[in-house]
C-alpha cells in the first residue's frame, strides 16, 4: 500500500504556501519615508505626511489633483492623484490632519504618483463611524 | 430613558454572571439549571430592554444622548432609524448582544442534557460582549458644553441610507452569533469529555451560521456594488475578510463533521474547526475596531479606546488559548479512528483535501489583512523591515491555486465512493467532463466576440477555472438527480443539502470568471443634454435628459438619461441618484451613486466619472492644462505644446524690467479629434492696466466647437518651493459646443458587468443548500435525541467524579 494520496495531499499543501509566501513578501506596500520613496522608483510604497497648506489643486480635466505633503521632519515631497474626484475630496483633503499615499515616485516629473489615497480628519464627531476616514481609489 | 437603559445592561451583566453561577453548580441540583435559563430569559428580556430603549429614543429624538444625536436626525427617513441603531461602535456591540441572547435562549430550550454544559461557556463569550457594551455605552448623555440641547442630530452618512444596511448588520451579527455555538459546544465537549453529543447538536449551529454569513456577504457585496460605484462588490478590505476567514473554518468545520460524524475520523480537526470561526470573528473584530490598522484600512472603524481595547484582545486571547489549550490538553483523549487517507480517489481522501484547501484559503486571506499587525511585530525586531500593508492582488493570485483545487475537488469529491465500496462511477463523469469542455470552447468564443483585452497566459487561467467549474456544476446536477428518487420518505428530500450547496459553488466561481473575462469598460464617456452619444463601441446610444429635479434642493433628485440598444429593442430611461447631502451635520456635498440597469445576461452599469466639477450648467469646459501635457473633453485631446511670446514686448520686459503696454501670448496646442491632429495657436492679450485676462477670440474646431486660450500661470506658484504644485506653467483653455441655449453636461464611466446574475444565484445556493442541510441534521438530532443522551463518559477513577456521574445517569432515568 503506498500513500499515495498522503504524498499528493501535502505536495499541495506545500506548493500552496510556498507559492502565497512569495506572494506575500512582493506583494507588500511598505510604508516608507521621503527619502525611501525617492529612491525605490517603479515600485509601490505608501508614504504619509500632513498636507503642505494652499498645495492642493485640482485638474478636473486631466482627473489629477496635485498636492504637497510634509513629514515630521518638514521635508516636502509633491503628490499627484490621478483618478476619479469624489465628491467630499477637497473638504476632506484640506481639513486632513494626514493624508496617506499608495503609489511610487516618477524622478522625471520629481512627483509621487499616488494610486490610492488614505485621508484623515480630525474626527469631528467622537465614535462616528467612519472616523472622519476616507479613502480614495480604487478600493 | 439613558438611565434605565444604562441599568438593563448592568441588570444583565449580572444576571449572565448568576446565570453562568447557577449552570456550573447544577450538576448537583436540577433545580439550579432551570434557575440558570430562567436567568438567561433575565439576561434576554434585559438586552431587549437596552435595544427597546435605543430605538424609543432614536425614535423619539432624544438628543439629549450622544448616540441619538451622533446617528440620527428628524429629518431622515424613518427606515433608516434601523441602520442608525448599530451605524456607531456601541449600537454594533448592542445588536452583537440582542443576537446573542437570542441565540443563546434558544441554545438553553434545545440543546436538552448539554444544557447545563454548554451554556456557561456560551455565557462567557456573552458576557465579553456585554462588558464591552457596559464600558462603551450607548447610553451617555451629551456633552454640549452648558449649550442647550440641540434641536436636530448629525444623522447617518448618506452611503449609509440604504436598504441594505437595513438588514446588512442584523444578518451579519446573526451570523457572528451563531457561529460562537459550535465553539461553546467544542468547548464543553472538551472539558466534560462529552465526545458523542457534542457534534450533533452543534452541527445544524455550524450550518445555520454558514448560511446566514453567506447570506450576510452577499448582502454587504450588492450594497457596495449599489452605492459605492467602483463597480465591484469584493475587494479583500479587512471588513470583508474578517467575516470571510471565519466563513472558511466554518466550510471546513461542516465538512470535517462529515468525516468525524460517519467515519469517526478527524476528531481533533473537527473541534480545531469548531473553534477556529469564532476565534477568528473576535480576531477580525479586534483588528478593524482597535485601530491596529489605523494607517491602513477603508473602513476601519474608530478606535475602541483604552479599556474596551484590552478587553477585546483579552477576551480574543483568552479564546484562543481556551480553545487550543483545551485541545492540546485532551489530544489524547479525543476519540478518533486512525484516519486512512492514502488512496487519493477515495472519498475520505477528498474530506480530508476540502478541510485542507478551506484552511489554506483562510490562512491566505487571514495573513494577508493581518499583514499591518505583522509588518508591525516584525518591526520591533529588525528595525529595517517597514511597517506594510498587501496589495489587493495578493488576495486574488494566492487565492487562485486554491480555488481551482476547490473546484476540481467541487466536482469529483461528490462522486467518489467511500474507501471500502471502490471505484467511482466514472462514465457520468465523463459526460460531466464533456459538457465542461462543450461550455468552455463556447467561453472562448464568447471572449472573443465580446472583444475582451484578456489573451495568452489570462485567458489560459480564467478558461481553465472556468472549465473546471462548469465541471462542477454538471457533476453536481447529476448528482441531484440520483439522490432525488421518486417515492422516497420525506426526510430524504432534505438530503440535496450538500449538492445545492456544491452546485451554487460552482455558479459563483463561473460568474466571477465571466464578470472578469466579459467586462467591458467605458471610462470617459461626456454627455451633453439632448445630444445623443454612442458608447461601449456602438453598443448603447446614451443621451442626457436632464434632472428628475434640482440637485441642490431636493436629495431624492436623479439623472435622468435614455439608453437605446444599438438594434432599438432596448429603449429605457435609466436614472442615476444624484444630490446635494450634509454629510453628518456637516458641509453640503454631492452624492452620486452608479445607475444600474439589470439584464438577465448582466448589468448595464453607469457611474459618475467624477464629483460636481464635471456637472456643468453650460457646455463651457475650461481645462487647465500642464505645459507639455494632455487634456481630454468628450472626442477632443488637447496637448499644451508651448506658448510663445510676442518678441517685441518680452525683449522690453527685458529691457526694462516693466510690463509692456500690451503683451501678446499664443497659446500653442495639438487638437486631435478622431484620429486628426491639427495644431492652433489662440492668441490671448495681457493688458497692463487691466489685469483681468480676457479670453483669446474663439476658434473653430473640427465637430463644431470652439476653443479659446484663456490665460496661464507662467511662474511658480510656491516660489521658494518650484516643485510645490506641479501646477506651474499651466495654460486654461476654453471649449464650447458652439450653438444651442445653456445645457447641462456630466461626464461618466459606462461599463458591462456580464453575468452578474450568477454570483448573487450562486451565493443564494450555497445559502439555501446550507439551511437544507441544517433541517436534515436538525431532523437526525431529534431522532437521535427520541433516545436519551448518553451522558460523558467518565474514564477517571476519582470517587469524587464517579458519584457525580452515577447521580446524572440516575436523573436520566
Amino acid at each position: 500500500m503506498r500513500p499515495t494520496g498522503l504524498i499528493i495531499g501535502v505536495a499541495i499543501i506545500i506548493a500552496c504556501l510556498v507559492f502565497s509566501a512569495k506572494l506575500f513578501k512582493t506583494s507588500l506596500i511598505n510604508y516608507v519615508p521621503f527619502a525611501e520613496a525617492r529612491e525605490a522608483t517603479g515600485q509601490t510604497v505608501q508614504i504619509m505626511g500632513a498636507p503642505a497648506a494652499g498645495t492642493m489643486a485640482y485638474d478636473s480635466n486631466e482627473h489629477a489633483l496635485h498636492f504637497a505633503l510634509l513629514d515630521e521632519s518638514g521635508q516636502r515631497m509633491p503628490v499627484v492623484f490621478k483618478g476619479p474626484k469624489p465628491d467630499d475630496l477637497d473638504t476632506a483633503m484640506t481639513k486632513a490632519t494626514k493624508i496617506t499615499a499608495q503609489g511610487s515616485y516618477s524622478p522625471s516629473t520629481a512627483t509621487f504618483v499616488a494610486e490610492n489615497l488614505l485621508v484623515k480628519c480630525p474626527s469631528k464627531y467622537k465614535g462616528s463611524n467612519d472616523n472622519g476616514e476616507r479613502s480614495y481609489g480604487k478600493a | 430613558m439613558l438611565l434605565f437603559g444604562k441599568l438593563a445592561v448592568w441588570v444583565g451583566l449580572i444576571a449572565l454572571l448568576a446565570s453562568t453561577v447557577c449552570y456550573l453548580m447544577a450538576g448537583r441540583k436540577s433545580a439550579l439549571a432551570r434557575a440558570g435559563r430562567g436567568l438567561f430569559f433575565v439576561v434576554l428580556a434585559s438586552i431587549l430592554a437596552a435595544a427597546g430603549t435605543l430605538g424609543t429614543m432614536l425614535v423619539t429624538h432624544r438628543f439629549d444622548s450622544e448616540y441619538v444625536f451622533e446617528h440620527s436626525a428628524r429629518a431622515m427617513d424613518p427606515l433608516y432609524w434601523f441602520p442608525s441603531m448599530w451605524a456607531g461602535q456601541e449600537g454594533s456591540f448592542l445588536l452583537w448582544a440582542f443576537w446573542m441572547s437570542i441565540v443563546g435562549a434558544a441554545l438553553s430550550v434545545t440543546s436538552g442534557p448539554s444544557e447545563r454544559r454548554v451554556m456557561p461557556v456560551f455565557n462567557v463569550t456573552l458576557l465579553f460582549i456585554v462588558s464591552l457594551l457596559a464600558i462603551r455605552s450607548p447610553f451617555l448623555p451629551l456633552d454640549t458644553h452648558g449649550l442647550p440641547v440641540p434641536t436636530e442630530g448629525l444623522g447617518l452618512n448618506p452611503n449609509l441610507e440604504n436598504p441594505w444596511m437595513v438588514i446588512h448588520p442584523p444578518t451579519l451579527f446573526l451570523g457572528f452569533a451563531t457561529l460562537t455555538v459550535p465553539f461553546a459546544f467544542a468547548v464543553q465537549a472538551m472539558i466534560w469529555r462529552d465526545w458523542d453529543n457534542w457534534l450533533k447538536r452543534a452541527l445544524p449551529w455550524g450550518l445555520l451560521a454558514f448560511s446566514v454569513m453567506g447570506l450576510a456577504m452577499m448582502m454587504g457585496g450588492y450594497w457596495a456594488y449599489e452605492m459605492l460605484g467602483w463597480g465591484g462588490f469584493w475587494a479583500w478590505d479587512p471588513v470583508e475578510n474578517g467575516p470571510f476567514v471565519p466563513w472558511m473554518f466554518l466550510l471546513g468545520f461542516v465538512h470535517a463533521a462529515q468525516i468525524n460524524r460517519i467515519r469517526g475520523g478527524l476528531g481533533k480537526t473537527t473541534l480545531l474547526m469548531a473553534i477556529l470561526p469564532y476565534v477568528t470573528a473576535l480576531y477580525e473584530t479586534y483588528l478593524t475596531r482597535s485601530g491596529e490598522l489605523d494607517k491602513f484600512s477603508v473602513h476601519s472603524f474608530s478606535t475602541l479606546g483604552g479599556a474596551a481595547n484590552s478587553i477585546l484582545l483579552y477576551g480574543l486571547l483568552a479564546a484562543l488559548a481556551v480553545g487550543v489549550g483545551l485541545l492540546v490538553w485532551r489530544a489524547r483523549r479525543v476519540p478518533s479512528s486512525p484516519g486512512k487517507w492514502d488512496q487519493p480517489n477515495s472519498r475520505e481522501f477528498a474530506f480530508l483535501m476540502s478541510i485542507v484547501l478551506f484552511t489554506l484559503c483562510a490562512i491566505i486571506s487571514g495573513v494577508g489583512m493581518s499583514a499591518p499587525l505583522i509588518t508591525r511585530i516584525a518591526n520591533l525586531h529588525d528595525p529595517s523591515i517597514h511597517l506594510a500593508s498587501v496589495h489587493e492582488d495578493f488576495y486574488n493570485k494566492a487565492n487562485f491555486p486554491v480555488a481551482l483545487l476547490i473546484a476540481i475537488g467541487l466536482g469529483l469529491g461528490p462522486h467518489l465512493a467511500w474507501r471500502e465500496r471502490g471505484k467511482a462511477n466514472s462514465d457520468l463523469l465523463m459526460w460531466a467532463y464533456g459538457g465542461a469542455v462543450v461550455l468552455a470552447v463556447g467561453f472562448m468564443l464568447l471572449s472573443r466576440t465580446l472583444g475582451t483585452p484578456l489573451f495568452g497566459f489570462h485567458l489560459a487561467v480564467q478558461v481553465l477555472l472556468f472549465t473546471t467549474s462548469a465541471f462542477a456544476l454538471i457533476a453536481n446536477a447529476i448528482l441531484l438527480r440520483q439522490i432525488r428518487p421518486a417515492g422516497q420518505k420525506r426526510i430524504q428530500v432534505w438530503t440535496v443539502g450538500g449538492a445545492v450547496s456544491h452546485i451554487g459553488a460552482a455558479v459563483l466561481l463561473i460568474g466571477i470568471v465571466c464578470l472578469a473575462t466579459f467586462v467591458h469598460k467605458d471610462p470617459n464617456v461626456l454627455l451633453i443634454q439632448g445630444k445623443a452619444q454612442s458608447v461601449l463601441d456602438g453598443r448603447y446610444t446614451m443621451t442626457y435628459l436632464g434632472q428628475t429635479s434640482d440637485f441642490t434642493k431636493d436629495k431624492n433628485n436623479a439623472l435622468k438619461f435614455q439608453v437605446v440598444s444599438k438594434d432599438k429593442k432596448e429603449n429605457f430611461v435609466a436614472l442615476m441618484p444624484f444630490a446635494m447631502r450634509a454629510i453628518q451635520g456637516g458641509e453640503k456635498k454631492l452624492f452620486g451613486h452608479p445607475a444600474i440597469v439589470h439584464h438577465t445576461a448582466g448589468d448595464l452599469y453607469v457611474s459618475l466619472k467624477d464629483g460636481p466639477d464635471l456637472f456643468y450648467k453650460t457646455p463651457l469646459f475650461q481645462p487647465k492644462v500642464k505645459l507639455g501635457g494632455v487634456s481630454r473633453v468628450g472626442d477632443y485631446t488637447i496637448k499644451f505644446v508651448k506658448f510663445e511670446r510676442d518678441p517685441a514686448a518680452a525683449a522690453f520686459v527685458q529691457q526694462t524690467g516693466q510690463m509692456p503696454e500690451v503683451f501678446p501670448v499664443n497659446g500653442v496646442v495639438e487638437v486631435t479629434y478622431k484620429g486628426k491632429t491639427t495644431t492652433y495657436s489662440p492668441q490671448n492679450i495681457r493688458y497692463r492696466d487691466n489685469p483681468a485676462m480676457p479670453d483669446s477670440p474663439e476658434l473653430k474646431l473640427p465637430g463644431g466647437w470652439l476653443l479659446s486660450f484663456q490665460g496661464m500661470n507662467a511662474g511658480s506658484a510656491d516660489a521658494a518651493n518650484p516643485n510645490a504644485g506641479s501646477m506651474e506653467e499651466a495654460g486654461s483653455f476654453g471649449l464650447r459646443a458652439d450653438s444651442g441655449p445653456p445645457t447641462e453636461a456630466f461626464q461618466l464611466e459606462v461599463s458591462t458587468r456580464p453575468m452578474i446574475n450568477l454570483v448573487w444565484i450562486g451565493t443564494m445556493l450555497l445559502v439555501i443548500g446550507g439551511l437544507v442541510s441544517m433541517r436534515r441534521r436538525i431532523a437526525e438530532a431529534r431522532v437521535a435525541a427520541a433516545e436519551p443522551d448518553t451522558e460523558p463518559v467518565t474514564a477517571e477513577k476519582t470517587p469524587a467524579r464517579r458519584t457525580r456521574t452515577k447521580r446524572q445517569a440516575a436523573r436520566v432515568r
